[in-house]
This record gives C-alpha cells, structure tokens and sequence, in this order.
C-alpha cells in the first residue's frame, strides 16, 4: 500500500514522522548543475495559492513514486502535448516569416491557410488536454524485475478545486491507456489549515 | 523571494513546457492579428487616430476598425485611411472628390474635418491626387479612448518595454498549472 504523505513533507522539510526520508535522485550526476537545482530544500510556497499548492502536491506525489519506490516516468501524454504545441508555433512562424518575405496582399493564401491551422491545432490540444490527458500528471512503470511479465502501469492524477480539498487518485492497469482493473483509490483526506490529517 | 524557484524544481520537459507556454501566447496574438488582417484585406485593421484634425467625429486617442474590401467602392463623404507614398503613418481623412474612370479606377482628394485646406500639402512632392493603391481601409467602427495606451506606449518607450518585461518574465517564471 503505497503511503503518499505529501502534506507533511511540504510543511516540515523532508522528513515524515514515522521515519520516510527523501534523498536527492542522482547526487554524483547532477554536480555541475547542482548549484541550479533546489530539489532537497523544502518547498516553500503561498499557502494561499491554489495552483503552487496543487504543483507543490502532486511534485511530493511524483517524487515518491519514482524516487522511493523507483518507477520509470512514462512520457508518452506529455510529448504528445509538446508536440501538438510545437507544430501550432511552427504554423505560426512560418506565417510571420511568409508575410515578412511576401508581404500582403500576395501572402494572403499562406496567411489564410496557416491561421485557420493554427486554431485548428489550439481545437485539437484543447481536446487533447481536456479528454485524453484529463488531470493525469504522472503515468510511471513498475518494471517487473524478473524481466517476464508486462510492466505494470500507475497512473497519478489530482485535483484541487477551489474551497475544495485536494484529492489524489493512484490508478493501476496493465497497460498504459487500457484500464482493466483500475482501482481508484481516494487518498486519505487533509486539512491544510490547521495541518492535520483527517484519516 | 527567490524568482525562480518554480523553475529550478523543473524537469527539462517541464522547462520546455514554459518556454513554449509563452510562446503560444505570442503566437496566438500573431495569428489572430494576420487572421483579422486576411478576413479585412487591410494591412492594418486596426488604427489609432494619432491628431486632432478630424474633430469632432474622431478625436486623439480613438480606435478605428477599418476594412478594405476590393469591390467597395469609394465615395465622396466617406472617411478613409491613405498612407502617403515615402511615409510610415497612416492619416484618417474625408474623401471631398472623387475622379471615376469606367474600368474603376479612382483619383481623389482628401481633407480633415477640423482643417482648413485640403490634404494637397501633405502628399508627396508634385502629387496632387491619392489612388485606390494608397488606401489602408476604410473606417467602419470605433472606440474612443482605447487608443490612449498605444500613444503613450510610443511616447514613452522605456515604460513599453518595461511593461512587455514584465509581463514576459512573469509568463515564464510562473508555473503552469
């Protein structure tokens, strides 16, 4: 059973009373880089923000999974979103750079065709966002050690609605996207103002 | 306050993620400008009215939507948008003659409401007649007042750039959600 306590390791460091530490993933590795990255401190945020909250939250949750536990990150739904981006920039450049070379009236078919493109693709990242990613932030394998069976797949997902509590879903299938026995588990719900668990 | 925490605490792809967030937004503005400047057939569908000169119909300040449509005829009365060859600024005036040939094209003559001659002055050397060629568009609608921003904006350039940092920066530091 996979103990997510997130709430406690943002408030007082990284450290949970029953003995859970968080060490940094690659200490060696990461040396020339080292003075950028802030991953051991604490997080500090604004309460008060919802969305640093939510971030704040689902990083722990994340981290948890893959550094703890030592799944591997499938980034599969977040390329796919990267990548509907970058086409729409694409369009967008090569309609500026178009019209600088032609200017209009003489770039007005390119001009046309690339714009009704652009909103076309911001149509297909909406329903991309909206329908297959959803509020999915993490979708990590469990790699069987014996190297036989398929890795199982875990799915995070949050939300965090206003006046609402956070609430956090761990999702299990055997394949990434084909949910065949899907559990989903509602975690233990917390009251961030007076920082105690409702368990 | 340390500006950049959100993004220190990111992955690469994470960090990508920003910088394209950012420029997505630029883009959308991008394209929705060429997107109005294609529907319009005017180069520049949306003006300011940077002088005083077609008072009391338009004053400093104003917002002009303007259209540009080939097969719009251009009549005397109506108020134009007409770049003069050689100068970057457009000027908003009223068409008072029109010279009409039957294939369509056009010669005419423009003034300001609130001036006292004619815009022969402000043509080019030895040009005495505007054509279909020099016209931005047509006015079809306005704002009054909206336009202000603009002109402060390219009065004072320090405090444009400084908003545009601003808000840049914000959009990149910031963690989307």
């Amino acid at each position: 059973m996979v103990q997510i306590c997130p709430h406690c390791k943002v408030l007082s460091g990284l450290t949970h009373p029953g003995g859970f530490r968080m060490e940094s993933k690659n200490p060696e590795s990461d040396s020339h880089t080292a003075w950028w990255k802030i991953d051991d401190k604490p997080v500090k945020i604004d309460k008060w923000d919802g969305s640093a909250v939510k971030n704040s939250l689902d990083d722990s949750a994340k981290k948890v999974l893959l550094e703890k536990y030592k799944y591997v990150e499938n980034f599969r739904l977040i390329d796919g979103r990267l990548i509907i981006c970058t086409i729409s920039c694409l369009f967008a450049i090569v309609a500026l750079i178009w019209d600088y070379l032609h200017p209009f009236p003489e770039s007005k078919p390119v001009l046309a065709f690339c714009v009704v493109t652009y909103f076309v693709m911001m149509g297909i990242l909406t329903i991309y966002t909206s329908y297959k990613e959803k509020s999915i932030f993490l979708v990590a394998h469990r790699k069987d050690p014996a190297g036989m069976d398929p890795d199982d797949v875990w799915q995070l997902s949050s939300s965090l609605k206003r006046y609402h509590e956070h609430r956090l879903w761990l999702s299990q299938g055997r394949k990434a996207g084909f949910w065949s026995n899907s559990t989903k588990m509602r975690e233990k719900e917390w009251c961030f103002l007076c920082r105690s668990h409702t368990h | 306050m340390d500006l950049f925490g959100d993004l220190r605490r990111m992955n690469k792809r994470q960090l990508y993620y920003q910088v394209l967030n950012f420029a997505m937004i630029v883009s959308s503005a991008l394209m929705i400008w060429k997107g109005l400047i294609v529907i319009t057939g005017s180069e520049s569908p949306i003006v300011v009215v940077l002088s005083g000169s077609m008072e009391p119909a338009f004053h400093r300040g104003d917002l002009l939507f303007l259209t540009n449509f080939h097969d719009d005829p251009i009549r005397a009365g109506e108020i134009v948008v007409f770049k003069v060859e050689g100068r970057d600024i457009p000027i908003v005036h009223r068409v008072i003659k029109i010279h009409e040939k039957e294939n369509g094209n056009i010669k005419f003559l423009t003034k300001g409401d609130n001036n006292e001659v004619d815009d022969r002055g402000l043509y080019k050397e030895g040009q005495n007649w505007l054509e279909k060629k020099d016209v931005v568009g047509r006015a079809r609608g306005f704002l009054p007042y909206v336009g202000m921003v603009t002109i402060i904006m390219n009065d004072y350039p320090k405090f444009k750039y400084a908003l545009l940092a601003v808000m840049g920066a914000y959009v990149l530091l910031k963690r989307e959600s």
